[in-house]
């Protein structure tokens, strides 16, 4: 089958690649670019491990075709604490123990980013509504919900 | 697992995606791809070529006409939807059940107008198409065609149109015209009973879901009313999903609606059950899904429970209707 020409931006940096049609978006920046950040559990739509920002929007990277990302922009996890310091995203789940072994915290810390960069800030049902498209078998997802929690409203009370 | 190798194309007009649906069979349309690429992610389906919409102009956009009808392309996404404040208002029932498909994640990509194609007949999204008497317009090798809601299924991931036809958008009529042409409304010359009354009527909808967990839902019921200033019931539409090879119009508990007084639970839940049994014997009558299915069970869940989401949602479907209506008739106060 033939190879098509996509050209994708991710994380600011742009890149011609000549792809399979079956090539999803999530093995296009694993298997070709390196960006091993982006997790691929089920590969069905399911788990939501996948999930990356399409042009500013969460997307499953199981679900979207690498051709039919040409011409966008993506931002993976990569992309979230560039310099190599934790986004607040991440310092929240940290502090609040919203991960065990990681590997569903990729593509929540990207959902709740994009939640956080919305015009009208979200609230706790939105933060129900979106952290629902992720699976995660080890936290139980209490203190992801309350990592998420921490970014919104009111801020909580100092602690000391 | 991987998808089996496939080729790709990206047609410019509606008239090139038709032609390349038409020169290699098995071609698939690509809309958002929520449903179909996890379907060939399984290698339920192994199509040569997947034609894609997205370089189609035109077709993202919602239309209104001065009737009040809405025109929904076929590459408007969920996420488009949901984000129309306007459509909340002029379409109840479209909105509050587009935020129950999927997931926010799976709604920036998911068309309306592809999960009306998928024809899953465990999801939200078919049954909409009839409670909201939508009709499909479509463009082929042989020119274009309307298909109403209540032609358009055929079976699980079974539609109407034709392997070499491509959906170009769903039309919904008016919310506030939303009428149940099928349905007699009240005697001829009734004042009122007509449909032309528009400006005075409220607009209300409910979809009310079986969802053992948070987003996917087992069964449901869809219900859109419309009611005059006097509060008397102008139309009503009722439609069921997870319960046959097909969503099921409830016409009998529609017209229970329509003859106004109140809401007896068990003549609804008996009505249903005639509307159920109606359903499942032209189920029966359906010609074989040879190669026509897309695939479709085990997409939305309800794959445990079989297409048709098996006794328990066929117990408790007059509950459901119930409910509907029973929300969509305090919506539309
Ligand atoms: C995790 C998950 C949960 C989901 N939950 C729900 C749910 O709760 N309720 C629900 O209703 N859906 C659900 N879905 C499916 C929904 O997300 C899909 O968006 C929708 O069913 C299909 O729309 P699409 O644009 O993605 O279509 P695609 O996947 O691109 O296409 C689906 C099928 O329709 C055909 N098709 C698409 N567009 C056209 C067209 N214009 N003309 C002709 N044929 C066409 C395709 O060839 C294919 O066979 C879920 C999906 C996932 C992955
Ligand atoms: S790997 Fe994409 S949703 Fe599971
Ligand atoms: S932390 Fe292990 S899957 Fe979520």
């Amino acid at each position: 089958m033939s190879e098509h020409p996509v050209e994708v931006t991710v994380n600011g940096t742009r890149h011609r690649l000549d792809v399979p049609a079956r090539l999803s978006l999530a093995d296009l920046l694993r298997e070709h670019l390196g960006l091993t950040g982006t997790h691929l559990g089920c590969e069905q739509g399911r788990c939501g491990s996948c999930t990356v920002l399409l042009s500013g929007e969460p997307v499953r990277g199981c679900l979207v075709l690498a051709v039919q990302a040409d011409g966008a922009e993506v931002t993976t996890v990569e992309g979230v604490a560039a310099d190599g310091t934790l986004d607040r995203v991440q310092s929240a789940l940290r502090e609040h123990h919203g991960l065990q072994c990681g590997f569903c915290t990729p593509g929540i810390v990207l959902t709740l980013r994009h939640l956080l960069d919305l015009p009208a800030p979200p609230g706790r049902d939105d933060l129900v509504a979106a952290l629902d498209g992720h699976l995660c078998r080890c936290t139980g997802y209490v203190n992801i919900l309350r990592a998420a929690e921490s970014l919104i409203g009111p801020a909580p009370s100092e602690r000391s | 697992m991987k998808p089996a190798p496939f080729d790709y194309r990206s047609p410019a007009t509606l008239d090139d995606v038709v032609t390349a649906l038409a020169e290699q069979p098995g071609a698939r349309v690509l809309a958002g791809g929520q449903s179909l690429l996890p379907a060939l992610a399984r290698r339920a389906l192994r199509p040569p070529l997947l034609v894609d919409l997205r370089a189609v102009p035109g077709l993202d956009r919602i239309d209104r006409t001065s009737q009040a009808t809405l025109f929904i392309g076929a590459r408007v996404t969920q996420r488009q939807i949901e984000r129309d404040h306007a459509l909340a208002g002029e379409c109840p029932l479209l909105a509050e059940t587009i935020r129950r498909v999927g997931h926010p994640q799976t709604r920036t990509r998911g068309t309306l107008v592809g999960g009306l194609a998928h024809a899953d007949p465990a999801a939200e999204l078919p049954a909409l198409l009839v409670a909201l008497d939508g009709v499909v317009h479509a463009r082929g090798p042989r020119g274009d065609r309307r298909i109403g809601a209540d032609a358009f299924y055929l079976g699980p991931g079974r539609t109407a149109l034709a392997p070499d036809e491509v959906a170009v958008a769903v039309e919904i009529p008016s919310a506030t015209t939303t009428p149940s042409p099928a349905v007699p409304t009240g005697t001829p010359g009734d004042a009122g009973g007509g449909t032309d009354d528009t400006g005075d009527l409220a607009v209300g909808g409910a979809c009310v879901e079986v969802a053992p967990r948070a987003t996917v839902a087992l069964c449901g019921a869809l219900a859109t009313v419309a009611r005059r200033a006097d509060g008397t019931v102008a139309a009503a539409r009722i439609a069921l999903f997870g319960v046959a090879a097909r969503p099921v119009r409830a016409r009998r508990a529609e017209r229970a609606v329509l003859d106004g007084g109140p809401l007896d639970p068990a003549l609804i839940a008996l009505l249903t059950r005639e509307d159920l049994d109606a359903a499942r014997a032209a189920d029966a009558e359906l010609p074989d899904g040879e190669g026509g299915t897309n695939g479709a069970s085990g997409t939305n869940g309800a794959a445990g429970a079989g297409a048709d989401g098996g006794d328990y949602c066929r117990e408790v479907a007059g509950e459901l209707v119930h409910r509907a209506i029973d929300r969509a008739l305090v919506a539309a106060r």
